[in-house]
């Protein structure tokens, strides 16, 4: 199984915020969490990455278990995120953020580092690169060289996944991709997600754009409060009665489009 | 036009190098005063300070404010192995900065639980324990009374002194040197994922930086740096009291950082010259000359806070190597 | 030495500790109160404190009794903190400048004010001989000597501190502070004139200095104009020892930090003395981090 996890559950403080989650998911899938504010799909993130520890339950990689790995090398096993809240290094340039992105892959040593050698310069004219042609396949070369906090929303969202990619991940984690999009802008980073999958990457998103997670997931993961409500195909799983209840009822307001 | 003017300095970069290499190297030829020598001398060691200090506050977002206690631990380190092991100069100045470079590497462990302010706090606290120990440790340092007979370096048994002006060539080189290794790092992956730790830890640590293996690094280099400084000043000093590194050593090394704009090298140089000329400007005020340099310091940071070079660089990222121009060109 | 004198060098040690302790627990809610608020370590209050002593000693100097000297250089010396905030700092948050801009810049005013007292046509820089709060002598407590100066400072900084406590967490001011430390920015949006209670908080510290400044000028007899710049410092040890931002930890951290350099410099020796304050923090710090009464905050993601 390629990304596997067994009966999550967080607690903080008194608040049960996983609760015997388990979901799988196959390489080169989409697989969408979805669910109401407050059920736990964040935290999901948090756990995979290793901002915590879960009180229980298993995460697998590519067979290999996640809780027995630094959240370094849980990068360097190929899994890297985006936040809800933007993360950037917002002084810096898109491209120093990119560029910090592929930090870990800059594998030439301190004293090639100070004396110059030739693989040092090597290494760091293809991370180069490699840093702008990411940016050119995300349309944001132009911004390179701009502050990427200056940047409006929607640029500083896909930054943030260009930085994603630089490390080299293989599955990304991407915490509301198309948060605070219009619907036009949105359709645009869903022909960006699908092109990433077409190279192989797998995806698993959390997302409260619902066209989006239709058109693009082959999967959903439904969450309501800390539990697994519905998992299957994005149409199938949102049928389900008790999805429509958890989204629309318990008078608790739905923040979608 | 400070755009303008760095792409210039970019594109003549080899013969500015080459030039600088010249006016360090012909010191001793230009016939200067004691006075002039020694100011030279004090503006690169507070350089070196500056930029080694820049590494941690600049880059990395930690503010240290013992470097005092790292300043002294080189002087200290350089000058008892010479003395009390009999060490050459070069010896014991490699010496003092392995020495404070593994007490940096100690320093540093605390950074990994503490953040802002709390760290430091604890970095000032060393700063007093260093003196403590110096003041305490009689047998060795000379407590209070300090410690004297300090040799001065040779070089293909030529003695380095201020009046032959070797001494403040030596200052020059070291502080070149150091500011070449700074800009090499700033423009390569440690640099970039110091600046990403500075901006953002838990982001940085989610692009799979080790946070804390660099933290810890950037403490060792910084100490490494101060402490080379130290010893090249106990050199030019001949004796050494542990009144001679203050906290407000450590207040003066700060300041020289961010006066001239944290995080880059012309801010250290600037920010060194500043506080050396000072002082020699407003001699003539005598008794408020302190008191203006403290006003002068208020005044930087009321209108101009980033530093009075503290711009952002209007040429863009360079990718390192032979063919080194503007690979991409600046927009705007 | 003998089994009782050995008691009463350790009692005398702790008395004298709290008593100093106190005092550094009346600097140190200064420290703590600016930290809470603004996050940011002010370095001028030291000067402050050796400002507020040096108001004192020149109005005692031109025949003015201790207290009413007091009284009118304690506000003084407020004003002054006030006026540093005013025109320093709050124009640089204002512009938003870097927590380290705010520093250097509060390491300016220290150096300011501490080089302008030493100035030779101000006070010069030589210690002056100040006018001691040994009011009634001393007493005998247990064959203990108690110094009167001791007490009154102990009791004078425990009134204090007893009524800053209670405007901290008693009225409506209190309240805005305590709202402003929580999150400055929200305390903005709901109304609350946060300038006006940043510049109160550092009228108050400065206040709380100078008669601080007073108190240990009057214990040891001698001030100087740079006497706020190691005081300061262990204060400020102080209020995070205690845990910063919190009030009765600021108090308590004073008390740790003037038993331990007593008993410091009672058997290890008086060089131990200055750098025991440091010697705490650090110690407590990699225990604590937050300090002994300090609450750890949880990052959200």
């Amino acid at each position: 199984m390629y990304l596997s996890c067994q009966g999550l559950t967080m607690a903080f403080g008194g608040l049960t915020a996983l609760n015997d989650v388990s979901f799988q998911m196959e390489q080169g899938e989409i697989l969408g969490l979805i669910g109401p504010n407050g059920a736990g799909k964040t935290t999901v993130f948090n756990l995979l990455t290793g901002v915590y520890v879960p009180q229980a339950g298993v995460m697998t990689f590519r067979d290999r278990d996640l809780g027995r790995l630094s959240p370094r090398r849980r990068v360097r096993a190929g899994i890297c995120r985006t936040f809800q809240n933007l993360r950037l290094f917002s002084g810096q340039s898109v491209l120093e953020n990119v560029l910090a992105g592929s930090c870990l892959r800059a594998d030439y040593g301190f004293f090639d580092m100070v004396f110059g050698t030739p693989r040092y310069f090597r290494r760091e004219r293809a991370l180069g690169r490699e840093a702008m042609a990411l940016l050119e396949k995300l349309d944001l070369t132009p911004y390179a060289h701009s502050p990427a906090g200056a940047l409006p929303y929607g640029l500083q969202r896909r930054t943030e996944l260009a930085r994603a990619l630089a490390t080299g991940a293989e599955l990304l984690l991407l915490d509301e991709p198309a948060a605070g999009m219009n619907e036009e802008e949105a359709e645009a980073l869903g022909k960006v997600l699908r092109a990433l999958r077409e190279e192989g990457k797998s995806l698993l998103l959390i997302e409260h754009h619902m066209s989006l997670v239709l058109s693009l997931c082959d999967r959903v993961c439904v969450l309501d409060r800390g539990r697994v409500l519905a998992q299957g195909p994005p149409g199938e799983a949102t049928a389900d009665p008790k999805v429509a209840a958890a989204f629309l009822g318990g008078g608790r307001e739905y923040a979608g489009s | 036009m400070i755009g303008r003017l760095e792409e210039l300095c970019w594109r003549w970069r080899w013969c500015l190098g080459l030039l600088w290499l010249g006016i360090a190297a012909s010191l001793p030829m230009w016939g200067l005063s004691r006075v002039q020598l020694r100011l030279i001398l004090m503006i690169a060691l507070y350089a070196m300070l500056g930029m080694g200090l820049d590494l941690l506050v600049g880059d990395t977002g930690l503010v240290s404010l013992g470097h005092a206690g790292f300043y002294a631990l080189g002087a200290y380190g350089c000058a008892l192995l010479q003395v009390r092991l009999g060490w050459s100069f070069w010896a014991a100045l490699a010496g003092a900065g392995v020495l404070t470079a593994g007490v940096g590497l100690l320093l540093g462990l605390p950074s990994l639980r503490l953040s802002g302010s709390y760290l430091s706090i604890v970095t000032l606290g060393f700063g007093e324990i260093v003196q403590m120990v110096l003041r305490t440790w009689e047998s060795l340092t000379g407590g209070n009374y300090g410690l004297r007979g300090i040799p001065r370096p040779t070089l293909f048994g030529l003695e380095l002194t201020l009046a032959n002006g070797g001494l403040p060539a030596l200052a020059l080189i070291l502080a070149t040197l150091t500011a070449l290794f700074c800009r090499r790092l700033r423009r390569s992956a440690p640099g970039r994922a110091l600046r990403a730790i500075r901006d953002d830890p838990l982001a940085a640590q989610m692009c799979g930086i080790p946070v804390p293996r660099w933290k810890i690094a950037a403490f060792v280099l910084s100490a490494l740096i101060t402490g080379l400084a130290g010893g090249f000043y106990s050199a030019v000093n001949g004796y050494l009291e542990p009144t001679n590194f203050p906290f407000n050593t450590s207040v003066v090394i700060l300041s020289v950082v961010v006066i001239g704009g944290a995080g880059t090298v012309r801010g250290a140089v600037f920010g060194a010259a500043l506080v050396q000329l000072l002082p020699q400007v407003f001699r003539g005020l005598e008794q408020w000359r302190f008191a203006l340099y403290g006003l002068l310091l208020v005044l930087v940071m009321r209108f101009r806070p980033q530093g009075v070079l503290g711009w952002r660089s209007r040429v863009s990222y360079r990718l390192p190597g032979k063919e080194g121009q503007c690979t991409y060109p600046a927009k705007g | 030495m003998t089994l009782s004198s050995a008691v009463n060098g350790f009692l005398g040690a702790i008395l004298g500790g709290l008593a100093l302790g106190m005092a550094y627990g009346l600097i140190a809610v200064g420290y703590s109160l600016v930290f809470g608020i603004l996050r940011l370590v002010n370095f001028a209050h030291g000067a402050i404190y050796a400002l507020g002593a040096y108001g004192v000693f020149f109005l005692t100097s031109r025949g003015m009794g201790l207290l009413p000297a007091l009284i009118l250089a304690a506000p003084l010396s407020g004003l002054g903190a006030w006026a540093v905030e005013k025109w320093a700092l709050a124009p640089l948050r204002r512009r938003g400048a870097s927590g380290m801009a705010q520093l250097v810049t509060t390491v300016g005013v220290s150096f300011l004010v501490q080089n302008t007292l030493s100035a030779e046509a101000v006070f010069g820089s030589e210690k002056q001989v100040f006018p001691s709060l040994n009011a009634f002598g001393s007493v005998q407590v247990f064959g203990v000597t108690i110094q009167s100066s001791q007490i009154i400072m102990f009791l004078a900084a425990m009134g204090l501190l007893l009524a800053l406590t209670w405007l901290v967490q008693g009225t409506r001011l209190g309240l805005a502070m305590r709202a402003c430390a929580q999150n400055f920015r929200a305390a903005r949006l709901v109304g609350i004139p946060v300038e006006a209670v940043v510049g109160l908080t550092f009228f108050l510290g400065g206040a709380c200095a100078a008669i601080a400044g007073t108190l240990i000028g009057g214990y040891y007899q001698v001030i100087s104009p740079t006497m706020g710049s190691l005081i300061g410092l262990k204060a400020f040890s102080a209020a995070v020892v205690g845990g910063i931002g919190v009030l009765h930890g600021a108090v308590a951290g004073g008390l740790v930090v003037g038993v331990g350099e007593c008993l410091a410099a009672q058997y290890l020796g008086s060089n131990v003395r200055d750098p025991m304050a440091f010697v705490l923090l650090i110690a407590i710090l990699l225990v604590r981090p937050r300090g002994l009464f300090g609450r750890e905050g949880v990052e959200k993601v």
